[in-house]
């Protein structure tokens, strides 16, 4: 073998690369199209939830401004561990399966991603069991992996549920890869995990936290970020076999991350994305379905660094869940608007908060407060102590707390309902239903308690 | 496919370093293709092998990295000189320019990302097209080759990654044609020095 340009060598070299050049044009000539969002259908949705009997259950209570009521309850169930980033999907049979990242704290080797499902008419979330650990998605991916986070599930244009989550091999969370696997018997069990490649430097730092978006094609448009040098909110574009075929950067994003993206219509959809520099919610728009976005923005909403989430009901109305202080995760809210309405004076649906947003509140108090509602819950004296305790290893200093309720997830079932999951001081991840055609009083009345039955 | 690529590469490595002196020594054969085996042993709780953990860390490896790392052994191995300096230094110059293009803008540096052309491009098709047909005009063989089988590779899908980019090129690849290029540039720098000191010596009265 000799690389000089002479002879049988050379003709050979010569055949190979007219075949390699005409094999990667045929390949490239048979890339589809980039195809429009696919958009649910409004009228029936409203019929269903129409048809759906209003039950109140005894977990129901008015939110803390007493403005609007919901149904709240703890979907995770393992006293003392740090627990956080929730997401949902609605089974065929109307059940709801949460997923989430567990452990003894964020990052930690032994954090598994934890699934739990809830019967739709009792609202009661089953016992969690492990979807996967560190070691099988070693086993599955052969490579060394070093910790797990952020599983974001959901149902794939096929009917099947995808799993999307974050793991790292190297380094913090700016060293992360996304690894996907697929479910056909809603979430029983799972196919092997598989890679996304996403980034061409060791396919380090994509992460996922949004919900995905379908388009008309059954291809799927997965919200991603970057983090390592720069942050980026970036769209994945993968097809049915789930492989990547395409990635736009959502321009001007530099800083922003965690995108949520709402679709509007087969062209149009909006992306609001966390600030990392805590300053606003930051927002892009597309009405090419995608395949360009415009210059990011800051919206009039404060964003104190923290994850957002958002949905577009059956009926049109869009949701977004977000922290609006803009210095910490003490307050909870949706805001709502409507078919291209802005959400930039809207007013926020209070779903949980602080009594005293703007101060820390005091190691005693927040040790009560907490074993409080833990207790009402249905928590034994055991369980509130090892809930306290894992909240107290991650929010407290020597002398105070900060209450933390954020990475929130939003998701409508068919029934009509809002659900909303995210994390409870790190130590519970917590679910809230709503009806989003119930009347927002003007005027708050009450705080917010857990009703009596 | 990409356990393999990266035992190859770290096999050629050790055949480098243990032939650095003395050259390739019996010895150094047998602690090369004794170390290719051991790669495959399976370690630790998850029973992976040793190269699967190297994997956690280096990623997968371009198609590119691996042939050169191939050619490297084949060459130390049988002693026969496969490629010119000629060659070697146009390929480590196509790479350089390959790494500069694609890193700053896919790692965020403005709003345009490079790495989204090795999604199935007409330009990165075209543009791999031209700088072959011009390498081939100059009677260089091997940065055409290793386009032509990055090309098929891609197109038969064997590694885990759908972009083009990840066949032709990779940070380690892209991190030694970059250091060569340096080495390269320094070496002429150095012999252009060296040639103005002794003219201005000759010319000394």
């Amino acid at each position: 073998m000799n690389f000089r340009p002479s002879g049988a060598w050379d003709r050979l070299a010569a055949v190979l690369l007219v075949l390699a050049f005409a094999l990667a044009g045929w390949k490239i000539l048979q890339r589809a199209p980039a195809s429009p969002f696919a958009v649910q259908s409004g009228s029936a949705s409203t019929e269903a939830l129409k048809l759906q009997p209003r039950v109140s259950l005894p977990s129901q209570q008015l939110s803390p401004d007493g403005r609007f009521r919901f149904d709240a309850q703890f979907v995770s169930s393992s006293p003392g561990q740090a627990v956080h980033a929730a997401s949902l999907v609605e089974l065929s049979d109307g059940r709801l399966r949460a997923v989430w990242f567990s452990g003894s704290r964020e990052g930690a080797r032994d954090v598994t991603i934890q699934t739990s499902v809830m019967d739709p008419v009792s609202l009661r979330w089953g016992a969690e069991s492990t979807l996967f650990d560190r070691q099988q998605l070693q086993q599955g991916l052969w490579r060394y992996i070093k910790k797990l986070g952020n599983p974001v599930i959901a149902r794939a244009p096929d009917g099947s549920l995808c799993i999307w989550m974050v793991n790292v091999s190297l380094g913090g969370w700016a060293g992360s890869s996304i690894t996907w696997a697929r479910s056909v018997d809603e979430g029983a069990t799972w196919s092997a995990p598989h890679r996304l490649v996403t980034s061409p430097f060791l396919n380090i730092s994509t992460l996922v936290k949004g919900a995905p978006v379908s388009f008309q094609d059954g291809q799927i448009g997965l919200p991603v970020y970057h983090e390592f040098i720069t942050k980026f909110g970036e769209m994945v574009r993968i097809n049915a076999q789930g492989q990547v075929v395409d990635k736009i950067r959502i321009p001007g994003s530099q800083t922003s991350l965690q995108p949520v993206v709402l679709v509007t219509g087969s062209e149009t959809a909006d992306v609001y994305m966390r600030s990392g520099t805590a300053t606003a919610l930051m927002a892009s728009q597309t009405t090419d379905a995608g395949k360009t976005w415009s210059s990011t923005r800051a919206s009039t909403w404060p964003n104190p660094d923290s994850a957002l989430a958002g949905v577009v009901t059956q009926a049109g109305a869009r949701w977004l869940a977000l922290n609006p202080a803009p210095r910490n995760r003490e307050v909870l809210a949706l805001l709502q608007s409507g078919p291209g309405a802005s959400f930039d004076s809207v007013t926020p649906w209070i779903v949980e908060s602080s009594a005293t947003p703007q101060a820390r509140t005091s190691v005693q108090d927040y040790e009560r407060l907490l074993t409080q509602e833990l207790k009402a819950r249905g928590a034994s004296e055991d369980q509130a102590r090892a809930y306290v305790a894992s909240a107290r290893r991650q929010l407290c200093g020597e002398q105070s707390c900060s209450q933390e309720f954020s990475y929130p997830y939003l998701l409508q079932s068919r029934d009509g309902y809002l659900h909303l999951v995210y994390t409870w001081h790190r130590t519970r991840i917590k679910h809230v239903r709503l009806d989003p055609l119930q009347p927002f009083q003007a005027a708050p009345a009450v705080t917010s308690r857990v009703a009596t039955p | 496919m990409a356990l393999l690529c990266i035992d190859l590469v770290l096999c050629a490595g050790l055949l480098r370093v243990l032939s650095w002196r003395h050259g390739v020594t019996p010895w150094a054969k047998w602690a090369t293709a004794i170390f290719f085996v051991l790669m495959w042993c399976p370690v630790g709780t998850a029973h992976l092998p040793l190269v699967a953990y190297v994997r956690g860390i280096s990623s997968d490896l371009s198609i590119s990295l691996a042939i050169i790392a191939c050619m490297g052994m084949l060459q130390r191995l049988s002693g026969v000189r496969l490629v010119s300096d000629r060659e070697r230094n146009s390929m480590n110059l196509a790479f350089t320019a390959g790494a500069l293009l694609l890193y700053p803008f896919a790692l965020g540096w403005g709003n345009w990302d490079s790495y989204r052309l090795g999604w199935g491009s007409d330009g990165m098709w075209g543009a791999l097209f031209m700088l072959s047909l011009v390498c081939w005009g100059r009677g260089l063989r091997l940065l055409p080759m290793l386009i032509a089988i990055g090309l098929l590779a891609w197109a038969a899908g064997i590694l885990e990654s759908t972009n083009l980019w990840d066949y032709l090129i990779d940070p380690w690849l892209a991190g030694g044609a970059i250091f060569q290029c340096f080495k390269m540039a320094g070496k002429q720098l150095l012999a252009r020095f060296t040639v103005a000191r002794s003219g201005a010596v000759r010319s000394l009265p």
